[in-house]
C-alpha cells in the first residue's frame, strides 16, 4: 500500500527527495530500489506474509524506513520497536538471547544495499488483513495492541491528508517517530503526496532544519514543541511556509502562542486515538475561542457525546466522546475483555470528555478517568491546568485527585515553575477565576508525562500518598 | 460524502470561498448553510435514499450545486451530465434556515452519482469509488495545491465530478462556470490553484492569452483526456505554467494514468504513469497480452474501476470482463512503463 505510493513517485518524480536524514537524502528512485533490495533480502531471511507480526527495532534512520516499506511490499504486518507481543523482532542492534530476534548486522546491510534491485511481485492484499500493530498510549496501565488493517490505513490516509496535510509538500518531519500512529501516518501520507519524509530528527535538532529547508510539516506532541522552543538558537530565522502539527495531548495556549511568534503562524491541533485514528483536526488559533478546542471531525466518521447513562447529552453539554468510522480498529489483539470494555455496537468509547461549540467543533475537557468528583461536583483537571498555565512563570501544571484520611477526594495541582517564581503569585492568579475547585499545590521539577505527552496522574497520586499517607498533609 | 467535505471546511475555514461563480462568491459557511436548508426542504418533500438517482433541473448554476450537494447530504445519488434520473425541480432557497435529518455514515457501496459512461451506457459512482478517486486526486495531480480550481472547458463527466469532489475535499474554491475571457483575467488575480481543462480547452486558452499577461506563478494545469497536441503543450508550458499534468481516466475507471506535458516530447497523444494500485493490460484481438511495445486494446483493473453499467447487463457483459474494463482505446507501453494512447481501437 504505502510502498505503492513510493513506487508511484519513483516513476513520476524519481529524482525528488523521498527520505531526509541527518546523514543523507535519498531520492524516490533510490528509496524504491532499496525497498526492493531489502524486501528480497528479508524474504531470504524467511520473513513472509502470514508469518506473524514483525516488530521493527531498527536504529539506523534510513534503514528503518526501508525495512518498514519493504515489509509492506511483502505484505508483512509490522509493529513498533517496543511491541512485546510481536512474533518476530527485526533489529540492527545487539539482540541478546531473544529467540524472536532477526539480527540485521552490518555485513547483511552492506550486502543488501549492494545487491541488484529486482522489482518484487505486486501482491493482491486482503483489505481486512492486519497491516500494522500499534500500541495504544495507556497512561496508567500496560499499552494495548491495536491491529490496523490495510483498508483501515487507506481510510485513515485520506482523513489525515485532509485534516492537516493539505496544501503542503516540501519535507515532512515525524518528530514522534513512526512508532506512534501520528508519526507513522505522517510518513505514509507524506510519501502519498510525493513529499520528502524526515527520519532520525529529534525535537532539539529540528530548528536547524527549519532554517535550512524551504517548507513542510512537522508533527509532534506539545511536549516536543516545548523542546523545540527551548532549542531555538538566538536569532532563529525559520524559512517561511512551515506547518506545525501537534497531537497526543492538549496544546497549552502559551506554548502555541510562543511557537506562532517564533516559528510559524500555521499551527494545527489534532485529536486522535490509536484505536480510532483522527477524531478531530483544527487550528491552534482556535485555542483563543476555547481552551481545548480541537476542531472538527473530518468526513467519514460519526461522533457522539454521551452522558453516564450512555444517551447523547443535550447540545452544548460535556459528555464522553464516542466515534463510529471505517478508520477505526475492530478491537485489541487477543484481548476480548479489553475490546468489550471499549467497543460497543460499532462505537469506540474514547473515555475522553468533550463538549461541542454551536458550529460543531469539539472542545476537549480531559479524560473520563481523570474526572475529579469533589464534594459531589464534577471537575475536569484540564480546566484548572489551563488557568494555572496562563500565569506567567508557570511552565507546566497537572491537576489530580487524592483521597484524604476520610477517603474523600481532594484536588491537588502539581506545578513546575521558572526559577525565582513567587509561589504566592499563582494563588492570587487562580483567585481571579470562577468555578475552580479548592486545591493544594505540589511544587515539582517537572510534571511526569508519557511518551505522547500525556500526564501520568497516577504517578503523581502515588507520590502524594507516599508523602502524606492518605492523610491531610500540606 | 461530497457535502461532508463542504461541512468540514465550513468549520475549518468558514470564510474561505467554496464557490466562485461568474456573478458571485460563496463561502464554505454560506454554502454549507444553504445545503443544510435545501436538504431539509428535499426531505420535507419526501425524498429519501433508495428511490433511485435524481436529476436536478434548474437554470441557476448556484441552485444546481446546492441541490446536488443536498442530495448527497440525504444519501441520494445525483444523476449528472444528462444521465437519466428521476426529474427534480430544485426548490428555491427562500425558505427559513432549517436542519436536515442527522447525518449517518453512507453505505460505501451505495451510489453517490450516476454519469454517462465513456462508452455510452450510464455508470454509477459509489461512495467508496468517489472517496478513492478523491484521495488519488489529492495525492497525485493535485498534491500540495489549494487556491482556486477552475473548470476551463466542458470537462468529461468524471473529471467534472473529480474537480468538485477533490476540490471541496481539499478546501479549494471551485470555479465551474467562468467564461474563457474571464479565466485569462483571473489568472492574474485569483489565488493560484488548479486549472482543469481538456486538450481543446487548453489550446483555446493558450491561443487567447494577451501579450504581456502576468500569469501568477504556482498555477497548475490538469489536462483531462488524450490528444493534447505537443505544440500546444509546449506553448502552454512557456506562456501559462510549466506545471502541466495529463490525466486519463474514463468514467468507468477513473484516474488510470497521470503524466506531465513534458512527457509528450517524443510520445504524441498522451503518455502517463499508471498508479501502483491499478493494472493496465494491453491485449490483442484474441485477448492475449501483446509483445512489449506493441499496440493493443487497453483494459483496466483496480480499485477505481466500476463493477459494470447500471441496469444494462448486455453492455456490461461486453465492456466489463473479469473485473477489468475494456476501454476501446488503442494503447502501448514505452520501455520505461509509461502508457501511450493512440486513439479509438
Amino acid at each position: 500500500m504505502f510502498d505503492g505510493y513510493v513506487r508511484d513517485y519513483a516513476r513520476w518524480t524519481p529524482r525528488a527527495p523521498a527520505v531526509v536524514t541527518p546523514g543523507r537524502i535519498a531520492s524516490y528512485g533510490e528509496f524504491d530500489a532499496d525497498i526492493d533490495r531489502c524486501g528480497a533480502a528479508l524474504a531470504g531471511l524467511g520473513l513472509r506474509r502470514g508469518g506473524g507480526v514483525v516488530s521493527l527495532r531498527v536504529e539506523a534512520p534510513y534503514l528503518a524506513y526501508v525495512a518498514l516499506a519493504a515489509c509492506a511490499r511483502l505484505g508483512i504486518a509490522t509493529a513498533p520497536g517496543n511491541d512485546e507481543g510481536a512474533d518476530r523482532v527485526l533489529t540492527d542492534r545487539e539482540a541478546g538471547p531473544d529467540p524472536r530476534a532477526v539480527r540485521l548486522n552490518r555485513e547483511w546491510v552492506q550486502h543488501m544495499f549492494a545487491a541488484e534491485p529486482r522489482p518484487l511481485p505486486r501482491l493482491t492484499l486482503d483489505p481486512a488483513e492486519t497491516a500494522r500493530v500499534m500500541l495504544s498510549s495507556g497512561t496508567t496501565r500496560k499499552p494495548r495492541r491495536v491491529a490496523l488493517s490495510w483498508a483501515r490505513l487507506e481510510a485513515g490516509a485520506l482523513a489525515n491528508l485532509r485534516g492537516w496535510g493539505l496544501g503542503k509538500l516540501g519535507t515532512w518531519f515525524p518528530i514522534t517517530s513512526v512508532d506512534s500512529l501520528m508519526g507513522f501516518g505522517q510518513a505514509w501520507v507524506g510519501w502519498g503526496v510525493g513529499a520528502a519524509v524526515g527520519a532520525g530528527v529529534s525535537a532539539e535538532a529540528l530548528p536547524g532544519w527549519l532554517e535550512l529547508l524551504p517548507e513542510g510539516v512537522a508533527c509532534m506532541t506539545p511536549a516536543n514543541l516545548r523542546q523545540v522552543l527551548a532549542a531555538l538558537p538566538a536569532g532563529f530565522k525559520p524559512q517561511p511556509g512551515w506547518r506545525i502539527v501537534t497531537a497526543g495531548s492538549l496544546l497549552p495556549r502559551p506554548v502555541a502562542e510562543e511557537a506562532a511568534l517564533r516559528i510559524t503562524p500555521d499551527i494545527r491541533i489534532l485529536y486522535g486515538s490509536t484505536e480510532a485514528s483522527l477524531l478531530a483536526a483544527g487550528y491552534a488559533a482556535d485555542l483563543a475561542v476555547a481552551p481545548g478546542c480541537v476542531g472538527a471531525t473530518p468526513a467519514g466518521a460519526l461522533v457522539k457525546l454521551v452522558g453516564d447513562d450512555g444517551e447523547p447529552v443535550p447540545e452544548g453539554q460535556a459528555g464522553e466522546v464516542r466515534i463510529a468510522t471505517p478508520r477505526m480498529t475492530v478491537g485489541y489483539v487477543d484481548d476480548p475483555d479489553g475490546t468489550a470494555e471499549r467497543f460497543e455496537d460499532g462505537w469506540f468509547l474514547t473515555r475522553d470528555v468533550a463538549r461541542r461549540l454551536p458550529d460543531g467543533r469539539l472542545v476537549l475537557e480531559g479524560r473520563l478517568d481523570e474526572r475529579m468528583i469533589l464534594g459531589g461536583q464534577k471537575f475536569m483537571p484540564g480546566v484548572l491546568e489551563e488557568a494555572a498555565l496562563a500565569c506567567p512563570g508557570v511552565l507546566d501544571a497537572a491537576a489530580f485527585a487524592v483521597p484524604d484520611a476520610d477517603g474523600m477526594d481532594r484536588c491537588w495541582l502539581a506545578v513546575a515553575v521558572a526559577q525565582g517564581f513567587d509561589r504566592e503569585r499563582l494563588a492570587q492568579h487562580l483567585a481571579g477565576y470562577g468555578g475552580l475547585p479548592p486545591r493544594r499545590f505540589a511544587w515539582v521539577e517537572a510534571v511526569p508525562r508519557n511518551a505522547m505527552g500525556k500526564v501520568e496522574r497516577d504517578r503523581l497520586r502515588q507520590a502524594i500518598l507516599a508523602i502524606v499517607g492518605g492523610g491531610d498533609g500540606a | 460524502m461530497m457535502d461532508a467535505y463542504v461541512r468540514d471546511f465550513a468549520r475549518w475555514t468558514p470564510r474561505a470561498p467554496a464557490l466562485r461563480l461568474a456573478d458571485r462568491r460563496v463561502s464554505y459557511a454560506e454554502l454549507d448553510a444553504d445545503v443544510e436548508r435545501q436538504a431539509a426542504a428535499l426531505a420535507a418533500q419526501g425524498l429519501a435514499p433508495g428511490g433511485g438517482a435524481v436529476a436536478v433541473s434548474t437554470d441557476d448554476p448556484y441552485l444546481r450545486q446546492v441541490t446536488e450537494l443536498a442530495l448527497s447530504r440525504l444519501e441520494i445519488a445525483a444523476a449528472l451530465h444528462g444521465a437519466a434520473g428521476v426529474p427534480l425541480q430544485a426548490p428555491s432557497l427562500a425558505g427559513p434556515p432549517s436542519r436536515a435529518p442527522p447525518a449517518r455514515l453512507p453505505d460505501p457501496d451505495g451510489l453517490a452519482a450516476v454519469l454517462p459512461g465513456a462508452q455510452g451506457a450510464p455508470v454509477g459512482v459509489t461512495w467508496r469509488r468517489l472517496e478513492r478517486m478523491v484521495f488519488t486526486a489529492l495525492r497525485t495531480c493535485c498534491a500540495g495545491r489549494q487556491g482556486t480550481w477552475i473548470a476551463a472547458d466542458q470537462l468529461p463527466p468524471m473529471a467534472a465530478l473529480g474537480l468538485a469532489a477533490a476540490g471541496w475535499s481539499g478546501g479549494a474554491a471551485i470555479a465551474p462556470d467562468f467564461a474563457a475571457g474571464e479565466i485569462r483575467e483571473r489568472l492574474e488575480t485569483l489565488p493560484p490553484g488548479v486549472i482543469w481543462t481538456t486538450p481543446a480547452g487548453l489550446a483555446d486558452l493558450v491561443q487567447a492569452l494577451p501579450a504581456g499577461i502576468r500569469v501568477l506563478p504556482e498555477w497548475r494545469v490538469v489536462c483531462c483526456g488524450p490528444g493534447l497536441d505537443p505544440a500546444v503543450a509546449r506553448q502552454a508550458r512557456l506562456d501559462l505554467t510549466p506545471d502541466i499534468h495529463l490525466l486519463y481516466g474514463p468514467e468507468e475507471a477513473a484516474f488510470t494514468a497521470i503524466g506531465t506535458a513534458a512527457d509528450l516530447e517524443g510520445a504524441a497523444g498522451f503518455a502517463g504513469w499508471v498508479p501502483s494500485d491499478t493494472e493496465a493490460m494491453i491485449l490483442d484481438a484474441r485477448g492475449d497480452a501483446v509483445a512489449p511495445g506493441e499496440a493493443g486494446e487497453l483494459r483496466i483493473a483496480g480499485p477505481r474501476v466500476a463493477s459494470g453499467y447500471l441496469d444494462d447487463a448486455a453492455a456490461s457483459a461486453v465492456r466489463f470482463l473479469g473485473g477489468a474494463f475494456r476501454t476501446g482505446q488503442l494503447a502501448s507501453k514505452l520501455p520505461d512503463g509509461r502508457l501511450v494512447l493512440h486513439g479509438a481501437a
